[in-house]
């Protein structure tokens, strides 16, 4: 499927005067169940099209690109923050009159996730939210052509750079460590004015500001988002891997500090992505949310 | 007034059980709420309540982690946080239409409750917003959304304008940081900070800087406390939020400040006053970033005016 078709089966729904991209499998009258997924970083709800006929069977499934990512707006009044994302959210569920759902949430939409938990928590958002699914559904090698900007992005100390980065005016920041090192860092001179190039749009930089804060609000907010994790009462499952370093160590804090009943935690052992195992991994989150859907689909692979 | 004193004219309201304390006048006059700022409590204001409750059924609360509301140990609780449990007490004591008045760290918390009024998350009507003292810094940012939005549609060069907004915190960043956390480090520094806030030391006496220490200090407070970093940080996130909420906010606005103030930058003010839609800009002379401390009589008459 091209991002085109892709594009064509959805809708765009206004939030605050901006439009958000919206698959909408079902229509408002529909008795299915609903899937909320948010997708993570850096793709967009694109992501899902391989799932998305086999999910939608059983499923009324929504997909939406936050603010900033796939066919979505990024307005220019936007703080960058998942807090905002969260309200986005909120604001469109409500628009699209949603009830009750399971959200399916990816990395970035994790993180938006939590601070949904939290509000629903604190009662401040209306939705039935039957359980959270937390997944990490990409696999590395998606950044791997991307190498340059990746490690550009991925550097945890970006936040207190972003100054220095915004304010720079030419491509002397690659170059201001010893030659060599610099170099090897961001690979040869092509990559540096690529970024370079990437860098001096303007939608670069607003990608840049939306993941900048994106490690400070992570910072910022682990209490917060440990706490709606405590004080949550319904179903959670977490699916970590073994080269997820991040969600990693929040587990093992969290399994240190306590566990809880509703709270379970799987290991994706066979580092099934979305992007080259579709149905493994869908398999594996259906394992967990819905036995019986499980089964008739495991069959169906079986005999196929 | 003691802070033993102040402590039997509240009552400890649990808000997500977290125990609250507030002070709540009663009555069935217009209602005033009250914020205050950062490092102290709702004790600034044992001076001017008596004058505010002739016209008002006045509120004032102990954030979490001051005064003698809950303290936490270790954990950053956040601006929202904050701002959700001031919202979560309003609902409880049943308000419906309020004059929200903020100070300082305050006015954080106010912006986002305002952020929010936008959205229509909130069932309360909020009358006329007073802000005294606060920090300029937010209110820079407004000024240079209203900047930026012209050089996007002009120039496109956003960076400019991003950078302006970064250095302005950054300024907080260094001096102000530094300053704020080093008067935790016991009570003769704090003496020393808080005295030098004011334009005429002594207006505060060392009896009252006592009972606020005391207030700060007890039940570990300090460690609770020990977040202006990330309350900094945080506010540096939403500064871009918040001043949209500013300007879309259709609740008058009235500025109130202190001409001595050292933490508010004088000439910023100036440009605030040109470029904002704010009603009008109310100054005290002679005193410093407590004028409710110092200059008590100046202050009620400034919040009172209509």
């Amino acid at each position: 499927m091209t991002a085109e078709e892709w594009k064509s089966y959805g809708q765009f729904v206004s939030v605050d005067n901006n439009n958000i991209f919206v698959i909408d499998t079902e229509n408002p009258e529909s008795t299915k169940e609903t899937i909320v997924i948010l997708h993570g970083h850096p793709m967009s709800s694109y992501d899902y099209h391989k799932i998305l006929p086999l999910l939608s069977e059983h499923y009324r499934v929504i997909i939406h690109d936050h603010f900033g990512f796939g066919f979505s707006d990024l307005p220019n009044s936007y703080c960058y923050s998942l807090i905002d994302q969260a309200k986005v959210c909120v604001a469109l569920w409500r628009k699209l009159n949603l009830k009750s759902f399971t959200i399916v949430a990816s990395q970035y939409g994790c993180m938006i996730a939590k601070e949904i938990l939290f509000q629903k928590n604190a009662n401040l958002i209306p939705f039935n939210i039957k359980s959270i699914v937390f997944s990490n559904n990409n696999s590395k090698q998606v950044y791997s052509s991307l190498g340059a900007i990746h490690s550009l992005i991925n550097n945890k100390n970006l936040a207190k750079y972003k100054e220095v980065l915004i304010n720079y005016k030419n491509k002397e920041f690659f170059h201001s460590v010893k030659n060599d090192e610099t170099n090897e860092k961001y690979g040869k001179q092509e990559n540096v004015d690529a970024i370079w190039k990437k860098f001096n749009q303007l939608e670069s930089q607003k990608e840049i500001l939306v993941l900048s804060s994106y490690n400070e609000e992570i910072y910022l907010y682990w209490h917060r988002w440990v706490k709606a994790l405590k004080d949550a009462t319904i179903p959670i499952k977490v699916f970590w891997r073994k080269d997820d370093l991040a969600n990693a160590k929040e587990i093992l804090l969290h399994l240190a500090t306590y566990q809880k009943e509703n709270i379970k935690i799987i290991e994706n052992s066979k580092c099934y992505v979305i992007e080259e195992e579709p149905k493994s991994w869908l398999l594996m989150i259906l394992k967990e949310i819905d036995k019986s859907f499980y089964h008739s689909l495991k069959e169906e692979c079986f005999t196929s | 007034m003691t802070a033993k004193e102040w402590k039997k004219m509240g009552n400890l309201i649990p808000v997500f059980n977290k125990r609250i304390f507030t002070i709540d006048t009663g009555g069935d006059k217009d209602c005033l709420v009250i914020l205050h700022g950062y490092a102290t409590s709702s004790f600034d204001y044992h001076k001017v309540l008596p004058e505010l409750t002739k016209k008002y059924r006045v509120i004032i609360h102990d954030f979490v982690g001051f005064g003698f509301s809950e303290k936490l140990y270790k954990t950053y609780f956040t601006l929202l946080d904050q701002a959700e449990v001031t919202l979560a007490l309003w609902k409880l004591l049943g308000l419906k239409k309020i004059t929200l008045s903020a100070h300082d760290f305050g006015i954080d918390i106010a912006q986002e409750i305002i952020a929010r009024n936008n959205e229509s998350a909130l069932h309360i009507k909020i009358e006329k917003i007073i802000f005294c003292s606060g920090n300029s810094s937010i209110l820079a940012a407004f000024i240079n959304k209203v900047k930026l939005d012209k050089f996007i549609l002009y120039n496109g060069n956003i960076r400019i304008n991003h950078t302006k907004f970064l250095n302005a915190e950054g300024f907080f960043k260094d001096d102000l940081d530094k300053k704020l956390t080093a008067m935790l480090s016991s009570s003769v520094i704090f003496k020393k900070t808080m005295k030098e806030f004011f334009f005429d030391a002594s207006k505060i006496t060392d009896k009252e800087l006592d009972e606020m220490w005391v207030l700060l200090d007890r039940d570990n407070g300090r460690d609770a406390v020990f977040f202006v970093h990330n309350y900094i940080r945080e506010r540096q996130l939403f500064s871009k939020r918040w001043a949209v909420a500013m300007k879309d906010t259709d609740i008058p606005v009235r500025l109130i400040s202190s001409e001595e103030d050292k933490i508010i930058d004088q000439a910023e003010k100036n440009k605030i006053a040109e470029k904002s839609n704010f009603d009008l800009l109310e100054t005290i002379p002679k005193s410093g970033h407590y004028p409710m401390l110092e200059n008590p009589k100046d202050w009620t008459l400034a919040v009172l005016k209509d």
